[in-house]
């Protein structure tokens, strides 16, 4: 691929008008993203929603259709790959090898000397508890601890990179956390991380830029902050006594829900939370909350998919 | 290089721990050898040393004690391990006496039984047709000219020279036949007078006037057709034997890469060339150590039987060995890369395999007419090259053109199959689930459907 096209800044990773389909299936639609150097970025979506797809393109395990991908100073992933820790989606592990044997060897497929990465790796098993594992068989391990000894093997050459498929998967809360603290200090020390989940949570924990996917379409992107903030326009949620389904047919609202007491707003863009401020008191009703809420990421998603005009299901082909 | 190196490493311990692979090397060599052994267990008279009685009842007098002598000479020269008990009778008695004797056969205390009808050694042709096999009371040696077979119809038992065996081991049963037909001969031909013994030197010496030589002027023994049957039956068992596991194992790994996804993690670190020609050479190599411990309990083996085989064409088998490890290894490849489970591997595998074998079980067409469209093309085709080829070298010597083209064609065709392995490698290998038709299959082959630099 070429190099010259300089559409990306020095480190941000670029995305432009990318498409992929395998056979009859459409993965992915038209992406164009910017993913900065130095942060952590999340590809969000269902099951089937084209995140793995984004992610293999990005690594160039597959070439999309259409479009192209730019990495560090329009460099493709291949001439980047020694700087690149992958982890795949499932274990990608052999599982009759030995722990520390194995780790050696994805540290060597990446062109690091084995002797160099050897104390590193040590140092990483300790931290994840499993130093006393380094002679165990893979297939020997837990699926948490393999899962763990994946991690551990896409740091292992110590890349600049780092791309992770539901890292998370397996996991339980502890180490879950004990990831999350890791992930947050390479970023401290300025490695960016790319990672795909479908749980919504743990993406708004870590993330500094998602990109929202749902059938293979970008339904919002950016950074994480920005978006909340963007998008968390116009919601309201009211605790009152008394019934306020007059609201409903007040032009400025989009969608109403109650449950007697409680009533959740949207109201159209653009439109004064003060107007409902006043048709309440014009109306008398008691308000016991009043609040113009910061939706989650979920809430968002969900918002994002039911108005893209789609029915929810995902694919069930997980690209 | 490294990476190709790291790959190499990392597949041939892999092989090489395995259970399967420490079994192989030490089971197959135990099972070829009780393969050549099988046919001796199975017939432990065969075997065994022990002497075999065989009972003669003879109402002449002269055929047992010639006989005996005879098989006296055989036992100290080639070790025939006959013993004869030779019994005279009168021939009014010899029916009483077979029927006893009959009874040592049944119990397996004789191996054989031989009755001489009385007048057997006679030269006389038989008359027409005699009702009843009881013998007419007199009749005298006749003239020359009414020597001859016994007529057809009902035999003559008095003319015959009965062996009776249960056991039927044709070879043992055929050299008795043999040595029983000579000492007949012999003594039939000892009434003709002096004239006899000239027939018998001349008989002796005119087998030593005709050889079996190769083109060259060797003399070719007796035992050099078995040597090139099985040269050639070896070569094809070794390479079969390593392609199939070592091929079953490169398969399996293959198919092990793509369904724990470490397919992805590999290849987003180096090409799949490099990925296919690491594994190739790492199971190579672990396919070399089984070679050559094969070949050293083989060649122990040989010593001790001494049953030696042909290594004369040693750098030929080395090269058609080798290019034919590459051109199934790499072939192998490939298909593994389509496939999702090893059952349905096992299943593409098995016609590849065939191929393999077709030189096997051609062999004796090929040896027969090594010069044959049928020798020739077998050993111009890649697949079955390796095994046509070393066949017919054992045989003949082969024009060095048709040498230097099979050898030719084979490198090229491995150089052409690593290729199109690749392509279909690189889309296959992050193929899940579904198994590509070979409508698809042959897509990938077509230049220009990469689907990554490298």
């Amino acid at each position: 691929m070429s190099r010259t096209t300089k559409t990306a800044e020095d480190g941000d990773i670029v995305f432009t008008n990318v498409s992929k389909s395998f056979g009859e299936v459409q993965a992915v639609k038209e992406l164009s993203l910017r993913l900065p150097q130095g942060q952590i970025y999340g590809f969000l979506g269902p099951n089937g929603a084209g995140k793995t797809t984004c992610l293999r393109m990005l690594l160039s395990i597959i070439l999309p259709d259409q479009g192209e991908i730019h990495l560090q100073g329009g460099a493709t992933a291949w001439d980047l790959r020694d700087q690149i820790g992958y982890l795949p989606e499932e274990r990608g592990l052999y599982r009759r090898m030995q722990v520390m044997d194995h780790l050696k060897f994805l540290a060597e497929i990446k062109g690091a000397d084995v002797k160099a990465v050897e104390p590193r790796i040590l140092k990483w098993l300790e931290r994840l508890g499993l130093a006393d594992r380094a002679k165990s068989k893979v297939m020997d391990l837990s699926k948490g601890n393999q899962q763990k000894v994946q991690f551990i093997g896409t740091l292992a050459h110590n890349p600049s990179l780092l791309v992770l498929d539901e890292v998370f998967s397996g996991l339980d809360p502890i180490n879950q956390q004990q990831i999350r603290d890791i992930l947050l200090e390479l970023r401290k020390e300025g490695k960016t991380i790319i990672f795909s989940t479908h749980i919504m949570e743990q993406a708004e924990q870590l993330c500094d830029g998602i990109c929202l996917i749902h059938r293979g379409q970008c339904i919002m992107e950016g950074a994480l902050d920005e978006l909340k903030a963007e998008h968390g326009k116009g919601k309201l949620q009211l605790e009152h006594t008394g019934s306020v389904d007059f609201l409903q047919a007040k032009d400025y609202i989009l969608s109403y829900r109650t449950t007697g007491n409680n009533t959740e707003l949207q109201l159209k863009e653009d439109a004064d939370p003060n107007l409902v401020l006043t048709a309440l008191l014009d109306k008398d009703i008691k308000i016991q909350r009043f609040e113009l809420a910061n939706p989650t990421l979920k809430e968002l998603f969900m918002q994002k998919v039911e108005s893209s005009e789609e029915n929810t299901e995902g694919d069930t082909t997980d690209a | 290089m490294r990476r190709i190196w790291a790959v190499a490493r990392r597949d041939f311990i892999a092989v090489v721990k395995t259970k399967g692979f420490l079994l192989s090397l030490f089971l197959t060599p135990l099972f070829l050898g009780g393969l050549l052994l099988l046919p001796l267990l199975a017939n432990p008279g065969g075997l065994s040393k022990k002497t075999k009685k065989i009972e003669v009842v003879d109402p002449t007098g002269q055929f047992g004690p010639v006989l005996k002598k005879v098989f006296e000479t055989l036992r100290k020269k080639e070790a025939a391990n006959f013993e004869i008990v030779a019994t005279t009778h009168k021939a009014k008695d010899s029916k009483t006496w077979f029927k006893k004797s009959k009874q040592l056969l049944e119990k397996g205390d004789r191996f054989a039984l031989i009755w001489l009808g009385e007048k057997t050694l006679q030269l006389q042709a038989p008359s027409k047709v005699i009702p009843s096999s009881r013998p007419a009371a007199t009749s005298k040696p006749n003239h020359a000219s009414k020597l001859g077979p016994p007529s057809k119809g009902q035999t003559d038992l008095s003319r015959i020279l009965q062996i009776r065996a249960k056991n039927v081991n044709f070879i043992k049963v055929a050299k008795l036949k043999r040595t029983i037909e000579q000492t007949l001969t012999h003594l039939r031909l000892a009434q003709l007078g002096p004239v006899s013994l000239q027939v018998m030197m001349i008989q002796a010496s005119s087998k030593k006037l005709v050889q079996m030589r190769n083109p060259e002027g060797k003399i070719i023994g007796k035992s050099q057709f078995m040597k090139r049957f099985m040269t050639g039956l070896i070569f094809i068992m070794l390479l079969y034997m390593t392609i199939q596991i070592i091929g079953g194992n490169l398969v399996n790994s293959v198919i092990e890469e793509k369904s724990s996804r470490i397919m992805e993690v590999l290849l987003s670190s180096i090409t799949p060339g490099q990925l296919m020609f690491g594994k190739v050479l790492g199971l190579g190599a672990a396919g070399l150590v089984m070679v050559t411990f094969f070949a050293s309990t083989s060649f122990l083996g040989a010593s001790v039987s001494k049953f030696s085989l042909q290594v004369g064409n040693l750098v030929m088998f080395v090269v058609y060995y080798a290019l034919a490890f590459f051109l199934y290894s790499f072939l192998l490849a490939g298909i593994g890369s389509i496939c999702t489970t090893e059952k349905e591997a096992q299943q593409m595998m098995a016609p590849v395999m065939l191929l393999l074998i077709i030189p096997a079980v051609m062999n004796t067409q090929i040896l027969q007419n090594p010069e044959g469209v049928l020798a020739v093309t077998l050993s111009l085709v890649p697949f079955t090259a390796p095994g046509a080829m070393l066949s017919r070298m054992s045989t003949m010597t082969v024009p060095s053109y048709q040498i230097a083209l099979s050898i030719g064609i084979m490198f090229v065709s491995a150089l052409f199959i690593l290729w199109g392995s690749i392509q279909v490698f690189r889309i296959g290998v992050l193929m899940y689930g579904k198994k590509p038709s070979v409508r698809e299959v042959l897509k990938w082959i077509k230049p220009g459907s990469s689907s990554r630099p490298g």
